[in-house]
């Protein structure tokens, strides 16, 4: 009951505070502290955390409705990525915490590539040699991507960074906040193309009555329904330690599923819905975005191959034991 | 804030009672599939052993869901579907006693009359009443409702005139549930039909196969020249056989057979991939495969969540059965592309065989074209 109380509330907090205007600003360069105010003084940053300490003490599993919501309508902060490493920080840090998965050393400093809601995040939990922290983006280079950012990691922005426990599995958590967005945006895609594919009008009747839009229609529904599963299945299946194939499950058929979503929704929407004016690609985008986020769906699928290869199971037997919640 | 157009389940778990089932049904099998080649195994739901459907009766596993009143396990569909997912992992040949299990005996569980509950239920249980769908006709296809056959009332019973066609092992089952035309024209569409359950070896009914196009003979045409049967063979309402139908089919579209059709093929494929060293692509591959059909298993276990919760998931059967569908169809042609020049002899076969029925898939139980329109439907689309 008190998961649907909360659940109802975030979407009328999401409902009213964003907009095609607010988050196209967002990903203009707009200051994110208002909003990201807004969502944390509702207490949405600190679901899991437990309640004696402050939060709502939500498993997992519960949270993913709530990280659905935030992909359904668009959240362009990364309130998911931030409340999923919560319970590993002590105090609230400054500002949202975007996830780096990879990095790379460069002459520059170490370099993080496409960092998903890199450009509207405050901190950056990623891991240097080994050793997962968390790095304010006060000082560091920036080179934003709507929200998206390819982030450079200066030594002085180092010499503030706070540890975060070993083995923090930052990929995971990156990979299963960005399935459930792109389970959430998948459904926002779905009722956008239902909702013109029934008003626009063409030759005489509406679209939707055109059997070839219909069918399309038809596979988009299957698209969200098991991207919703795959992204479920993998919360449900609790934290994860690196290596975890659930986050994989959950983020190599989201992402499948999110390019075929975004494109079978632009095919019903026609010219319209490349226009920049018209909200579709706000959230198709985010939808590509999120697909490359933390690797697409043949980076996850490797893991899993190879874990079943080497299991020495059959399917039946793997799909049982390693890739059910 | 508006209500979506399509709300997606949520992940159910099966509960400790139907897993409970796992280890005893894979205990039965494992002897009797162990000798099975794949090519065999692959025909699933295809294979006909009665042999085999009576000994899993005697272990307790047909008729699961039916009354202990009458023979059956009383269980619920949860456990329906971990025995039903045990038999299609390994390609057991379940056909024999697959309509009664699955669709004749709920539908006269649901709709029959006590004499037809106690004459049949116990028997389809035991595995010694096979069944066939008596639906389609020459042009009666997808259009269900265009069905000719007719049957008029006579003074103790029903004399019917007509043909059934596609009706799948009608040369071995011994009764038929048809649905017929009890009053009115093909015109009338689905008003006017009703079900008769028909015993096959009345005088009058010719069953002719139509061998298909792997060389099998499950296929049957079936004619009825002047067949008398008696008064209670009429199952359910008189005229009310279209409903009776659409409950019937939304039990065979909710299992788990609509995933597994291919799982043979996935598994010796798997086999003879361990035998070499690893390959990116075909490491990817299985990586692939697995993953959606974990995720499919878990649409299928979500389904019959709501089915056990006393619902009809209409749209969501729907679902789950066109994406289960293409992905048996798909799993085969994604293999065949990466078949190497020295793959092994079962696998081959296995392959070839497949690839030949891999349309039947998505055409029976309602053609993918169908199915899609349902969940246009169910989308507000139409």
């Amino acid at each position: 009951m008190m998961d649907t109380m909360l659940l109802d509330a975030a979407e009328k907090l999401f409902a009213a505070s964003l907009s095609p205007a607010v988050i196209t600003a967002l990903e203009s360069g707009a200051d994110a502290l208002p909003l990201w105010a807004t969502l944390t003084q509702a207490g949405l940053a600190d679901v899991l955390i437990s309640e004696t300490q402050g939060g709502v003490g939500l498993t997992m599993a519960a949270l993913f409705p709530l990280a659905r919501a935030a992909g359904e309508h668009g959240v362009p902060l990364p309130l998911i990525e931030t409340a999923l490493l919560r319970p590993l920080t002590g105090t609230l840090p400054d500002g949202p915490m975007a996830i780096a998965s990879t990095v790379a050393h460069t002459a520059a400093g170490w370099h993080a590539p496409r960092v998903p809601f890199g450009a509207v995040a405050g901190v950056l939990a990623v891991e240097l040699d080994g050793k997962a922290q968390l790095v304010p983006l006060k000082h560091a280079t920036r080179q934003a991507h709507g929200l998206d950012a390819d982030i450079t990691l200066t030594p002085e922005t180092l010499a503030v960074a706070l540890p975060l426990p070993e083995g923090t599995a930052l990929a995971e958590l990156g990979a299963l906040a960005q399935a459930a967005r792109i389970a959430g945006a998948l459904s926002k895609v779905l009722a956008m193309s239902i909702e013109h594919a029934t008003t626009r009008a063409q030759f005489g009747r509406k679209i939707a009555d055109f059997q070839a839009v219909q069918h399309q229609l038809a596979e988009l529904a299957e698209a969200v329904q098991l991207a919703s599963l795959a992204a479920e299945m993998g919360f449900v299946a609790g934290r994860p330690e690196k290596g975890a194939l659930m986050p994989a499950l959950a983020k190599a058929r989201t992402s499948a599923l999110a390019a075929r979503g975004a494109a079978i929704a632009h095919a019903v929407h026609g010219a319209m819905g490349i226009a920049q004016e018209f909200p579709l690609q706000i959230f198709t985008r985010a939808l590509h975005s999120a697909r490359l986020a933390h690797g697409a769906e043949g980076f996850w699928q490797d893991r899993l191959g190879a874990a079943l290869l080497s299991s020495g199971q059959t399917s039946a037997d793997f799909v049982d034991t390693a890739l059910t919640p | 804030m508006s209500t979506p157009a399509f709300a997606p389940l949520s992940y159910a778990n099966l509960p400790d009672s139907a897993e409970a089932l796992r280890a005893r049904i894979r205990a039965f099998l494992a002897p009797r599939m162990a000798k099975l080649q794949p090519q065999v195994r692959a025909r699933s739901w295809m294979g006909f052993d009665a042999d085999f459907s009576r000994a899993l009766a005697g272990a307790g596993f047909v008729g699961l869901t039916l009354p202990k009143a009458y023979g059956g396990a009383g269980l619920d569909h949860f456990s329906r579907f971990v025995v039903v997912e045990e038999l299609l992992r390994v390609g057991a040949p379940v056909c024999a006693h697959w309509i009664a299990d699955r669709q004749s005996g709920p539908l006269i569980a649901r709709y029959g009359t006590e004499a037809q509950k106690a004459f049949y239920l116990p028997r389809i249980a035991k595995a010694e009443a096979f069944f066939g769908i008596g639906m389609s006709e020459p042009q009666a296809g997808s259009d269900l409702s265009a069905i000719r056959t007719r049957a008029e009332r006579i003074s103790d019973g029903w004399r019917i005139n007509g043909q059934k066609l596609w009706t799948t092992y009608a040369h071995r089952a011994h009764y038929l549930i048809a649905l017929v035309r009890t009053s009115g024209t093909p015109e009338d569409r689905h008003k006017g039909l009703s079900q008769l359950i028909i015993d096959l070896k009345t005088p009058g009914i010719t069953v002719r196969t139509i061998p298909d196009l792997a060389g099998d003979s499950h296929f049957n045409e079936v004619f009825f020249d002047n067949v008398v049967v008696p008064e209670e063979a009429l199952i359910g309402q008189e005229g009310g056989g279209w409903a009776q139908v659409n409950a019937e089919l939304a039990f065979e579209r909710a299992g788990p057979e609509r995933i597994y059709s291919s799982i043979v093929l996935f598994e010796t494929w798997l086999d003879a991939l361990r035998q070499r060293p690893a390959n990116a692509v075909t490491q990817r591959l299985a990586g692939r495969l697995v993953s959606e059909l974990a995720t499919l298993r878990a649409l299928s276990v979500a389904v019959t969540a709501r089915l056990a919760a006393g619902e009809s998931p209409l749209l969501e059967a729907a679902l789950a059965k066109d994406a289960g569908t293409g992905f048996e169809q798909e799993l085969i042609s994604l293999l065949a592309d990466v078949i190497a020049a020295d793959a092994p002899p079962d696998l081959l076969a296995t392959l070839h065989y497949l690839m030949l029925v891999a349309p039947t898939f998505s055409l029976r139980g309602g053609t993918r074209e169908i199915l899609r329109s349902m969940i246009a439907r169910g989308l507000g689309l139409r």
